[in-house]
């Protein structure tokens, strides 16, 4: 259901980007690169108004012509700093039977598949991500099952 | 955005300026190309008048008004076929040199998020673009701002029969002004104002004083017959030629520099009115400019009569980027002109003092004020009572109608409605337009406002969304904060989907991101500057897309990203609409941001475009390095299966090309050897075994008396040592504590602080680790290995021979 998964590291480089076979990858990578403004636009209002600090889902970041680019991003309330992790999954704008909360759902079992990922004690945050169970989640994710 | 040379509102008031249509006689040409310069291009230095004038609106009450801007066009000008337009535009685009870009820090300092990047403090070249665009648009039936309100028709004193030719002239422009059906040039009303100016050549009318007087006697007939507020003796060229002097500031030069694509375009036309001095009855119907028009038409991309520019390729993208250039290679088009060269060196006003100057001054401030600006109050007021008395016996009937018809929105039907030149509705827009350029802002909106809501009623949307726009203005002039900003947005939609005429379209949206940008709303900007992105036009896309990025940087919350992917959008367009050097510069700028944040493929796409363009625009080094950082592997982390091997193979092969044309073309040896980033050296595993490397015995029953290959384990350094010390210490007797072991193999395990000792003529090995990160082969030969040679001190240096002969391939 969506075409493009990207976990994008606190400093904004990518840690995995995942895109659907036959798509226009480079293009892909322009426009989740592009969300990333909106998304600090976005996190910089929240903070701004303390309140349910708990919602992670941004909603829709913005509709091109072809796709639709939503954002997640990731703050652990640890103890000194948040990690500032962001997901963007970007899926077909023809594509409109997908709900805000389907959206949410996947965002969640991405998060949960991150934090394995970040789990495994040979892992570096802030590396890219080679893991092949990770591969395999996005896999199924992506496949809508 | 950038900066721009003008304030939103002297941009709006500069592109509606009053237009004025000159008539030159043939000999008042000349006299004027004493200076190289025709009578149009040497006033334009003059037209902006710094004082402030009164002006009076409908009511009565005097209103002051700044900056009066004059456009003065020669009376034949036409603006140019579109294709000739767009190669104008185009090459305006490509002349304009650009400053260095300045750095700024996007985000908050210190925070990871903050980005320094190199902006565009300015882009000149839009501006230019910008006001050819204006100046190359066809005037509009449906609004008057770019009709002619006044004409001067000038004649020279030197001349046969001044006066003769002055008739001869004003009834030229009488028929112009009534030849029906209306075609070029368009005239504000039938009842415009006439100004005629006398030239008198000073230098020639000093040798007798006959002659001065004679051209006193022809202007006290001027001023009989056309009234004296009508008329200017005008004296010009008060010196000799050959006295140049160079020190005299030459404010023509960059008028001229503006104007000296607009005038190859408007050269056959102006070429009508200097080849014979005498009106000709219908232009457009001579075959030998229509002719004249079409060789220019289609030749004019190539220059086939410029020495300086090569046969070019299919684009016009390798237009040179010195403007002088390309100037110097226009001027054999203009066959009739001989000595109208607008080339940088020439040298403007050689004949001009500057009291002549002063004189020039003089003359526009005195047509504004003595003539155009009483002639404008009087239109005004006729308009005005026309206006109010035909409103008043129609507003009953418009009314009824307005209440039958309802309201419709546009989208429904076509520009169907044609209003005779003299209708009410016209006759407001024109009082509203004629208020708007001489700064009666307040007045000029009630008419448009009205004009507006007859045009809707009639369903005329053309002229619906003209008036709409310009009340939207007109507000916005009066009052910056608050204006109807729905206004400007309604009538770019009008303009863009019911109308299709999207040179309006374009227009419109080039003011209201004006007005949009000097409120804050650059995201508003930026929108509309991408509404107007399509595939027709790359030249207007690209700027557009430039324009819109610019717009994410400078809003109030920088938005770095949206601003490099759109640079890089505009950077695409503009190497498809052949400006090679702004796609440079666009992919250039849009890259600080994807930099160092590890998007790799973003960041190869950057390369390998900048790679390619600075290759085709000869920046050899630039498109090396482009290409070096493509196929470096080191700069990227862990990204070696990022791309696909047949992506690495064009790569490769791109560099390889490249690399060569550099090391043939610009690499010297002075500055040492080119640095290949490919294959990777893995300089900690090198080492260097001393003395020839020994071949294993071929029978087995022999070891080799040497503890050192390069195939063989490491050696066990220690017992060696031990022994080597024990026979050294035998037999030289030396004390145990000098003793240093003679490495015989260096290795990064080794101490290697002391430079070994090596026998003369016996050969140094040398092992290098290289690495192909690439998932493709590379065939690597003629390998050398380059040394320097430090002689110490008391040393002679000798002679050194290397041999070497490696093929290799690795995988």
């Amino acid at each position: 259901m969506a075409v493009c998964v990207a976990v994008i590291g606190k400093e904004n480089s990518p840690l995995y980007v995942w895109v659907g076979s036959g798509r226009e990858e480079l293009h892909l990578h322009y426009l989740a690169h592009t969300g990333l403004d909106v998304i600090q636009e976005k996190v910089a209002a929240v903070s701004k108004t303390p309140g349910d600090t708990r919602e992670l889902y941004l909603g829709l970041l913005y509709a091109s012509e072809e796709y639709k680019v939503y954002p997640f991003c990731i703050r652990n309330f640890g103890y000194t700093t948040n990690t500032r992790v962001k997901f963007v999954t970007i899926t077909d704008a023809a594509n409109t039977t997908l709900r805000d909360n389907e959206i949410r759902m996947m965002f969640r079992r991405l998060h949960n598949m991150y934090t394995n990922v970040v789990c495994n004690p040979f892992y570096i945050p802030g590396e890219q991500i080679t893991s092949r169970e990770f591969d395999r989640g996005v896999a199924a994710l992506v496949a809508g099952n | 955005m950038a900066q721009c040379k003008f304030s939103p509102h002297e941009y709006i008031q500069n592109s509606f300026s009053p237009q004025v249509a000159i008539l030159c006689s043939e000999d008042a040409d000349n006299l004027c190309l004493k200076n190289n310069l025709r009578f149009v291009e040497l006033i334009q230095p003059f037209c902006r008048l710094n004082s402030e004038i009164r002006i009076a609106d409908p009511a009565g009450t005097t209103v002051p008004f700044r900056n009066l801007r004059v456009v003065f066009e020669d009376m034949n000008r036409r603006p140019p076929q579109p294709t000739l337009g767009k190669k104008l535009l185009s090459e305006v685009v490509s002349s304009t040199p650009w400053d260095r870009p300045v750095t700024r820090t996007i985000g908050a300092s210190g925070t990871r998020e903050a980005l320094e990047l190199e902006l565009q403090p300015s882009t000149p070249w839009f501006e230019t673009w910008r006001d050819t665009f204006l100046h190359v648009q066809y005037p509009s039936d449906h609004e008057f701002t770019k009709h002619y309100i006044a004409c001067i028709v000038v004649v020279a004193a030197t001349s046969e029969q001044p006066v003769e030719q002055l008739n001869r002239l004003s009834q030229y422009l009488h028929q112009q002004l009534h030849q029906t059906p209306a075609r070029f040039p368009k005239w504000f009303s039938p009842n415009i104002l006439k100004f005629c100016v006398l030239l008198h050549d000073v230098t020639a009318g000093d040798l007798t004083r006959q002659v001065k007087q004679q051209s006193e006697q022809i202007f006290e007939h001027m001023v009989t017959t056309f009234g004296s507020s009508n008329c200017h003796l005008l004296q010009i060229n008060s010196r000799e030629t050959d006295q140049t002097d160079i020190h005299l500031p030459d404010p023509w030069s960059q008028f001229l520099l503006q104007r000296a694509a607009c005038d190859l375009s408007g050269g056959n036309s102006s070429e009508t009115s200097s080849g014979t001095g005498t009106p000709r009855e219908d232009v457009s119907a001579l075959p030998s400019r229509v002719i004249e028009g079409d060789t220019m038409d289609t030749a004019e991309p190539i220059h086939p009569l410029s020495p300086t520019l090569p046969p070019t390729d299919e684009k016009n993208g390798t237009f040179d980027m010195m403007p002088g250039v390309e100037i110097s290679s226009d001027v054999p088009v203009m066959v009739n002109r001989p000595s109208l060269g607008v080339g940088a060196g020439q040298h403007h006003g050689g004949c001009l003092t500057s009291s002549d100057v002063d004189r020039i001054r003089i003359f526009i401030h005195e047509f504004c004020v003595r003539s155009l600006i009483p002639h404008v109050e009087k239109q005004i007021r006729y308009l005005n009572e026309v206006v109010t008395n035909r409103s008043r016996s129609k507003s009953l009937l418009s009314a009824t109608r307005r209440w039958l018809v309802g309201n419709k929105s546009p989208g429904s039907a076509t520009n169907s409605v044609i209003y005779s030149s003299e209708a009410t509705e016209l006759q407001t827009r024109r009082l509203g337009d004629l208020c708007f350029m001489f700064g009666l802002y307040e007045v000029a909106y009630s008419y448009y406002h009205t004009a507006k809501n007859d045009f809707k009623s009639d369903q005329a949307w053309l002229y619906f969304a003209g008036a709409q726009e310009m009340a939207a203005l007109a507000a916005f002039m009066q009052n910056s904060s608050d204006y109807p900003k729905r206004y400007l947005e309604n009538s770019l939609q009008t303009y863009l989907n019911v109308c299709k005429v999207y040179n309006f379209a374009i227009r419109s949206t080039l003011l209201s991101t004006e007005v949009l940008k000097h409120c804050g709303e650059f995201g508003e900007a930026a929108m509309m500057f991408i509404k107007l992105t399509s595939e027709e036009s790359d030249l207007l896309s690209a700027l557009m897309l430039e324009q819109a990025a610019h717009c994410f940087i400078n809003s109030q919350r920088p938005l770095p990203r949206k601003y490099a992917f759109h640079m890089t959008l505009a950077g695409h367009r503009f190497s498809k609409a052949g400006q090679r050097s702004h796609s440079l510069r666009a992919y250039k700028q849009a890259f600080q941001v994807y930099a160092t944040h590890g998007w790799v493929l973003a960041e190869d796409h950057i390369h390998f475009t900048l790679g390619k363009q600075a290759h085709h625009l000869k920046q050899l080094t630039e498109g090396l390095e482009a290409y070096s950082k493509l196929v470096d592997q080191k700069l990227k982390k862990n990204a070696s299966s990022q791309q696909s091997p047949s992506q690495q193979i064009t790569y490769v092969r791109e560099f390889i090309n490249i690399f060569h044309q550099y090391t043939e073309q610009e690499w010297n040896a002075s500055l040492g050897a080119p640095c290949l980033p490919l294959p990777l050296i893995e300089s900690q595993v090198t080492r260097v075994l001393l003395g020839a490397p020994q071949d294993s015995p071929t029978s087995s029953d022999w070891i080799a008396a040497s503890h050192l290959s390069l195939d063989a384990p490491p050696p066990d350094n220690a017992r060696w040592f031990a022994l080597e010390r024990e026979v050294t210490e035998k037999y030289s007797g030396l004390n145990a504590n000098t003793f240093k072991p003679n490495l015989q193999l260096l290795t990064s395990d080794t101490p290697n602080t002391e430079s070994p000792v090596v026998p003369v003529n016996e050969p140094v090995v040398v092992e290098i680790i290289m690495v192909n990160p690439l998932s493709l082969s590379l065939l690597i030969s003629d390998v050398r290995l380059v040394f320097t040679f430090e002689p110490a001190d008391d040393e002679e240096p000798n002679d050194v021979s290397v041999k070497h002969s490696t093929c290799l391939f690795l995988h």
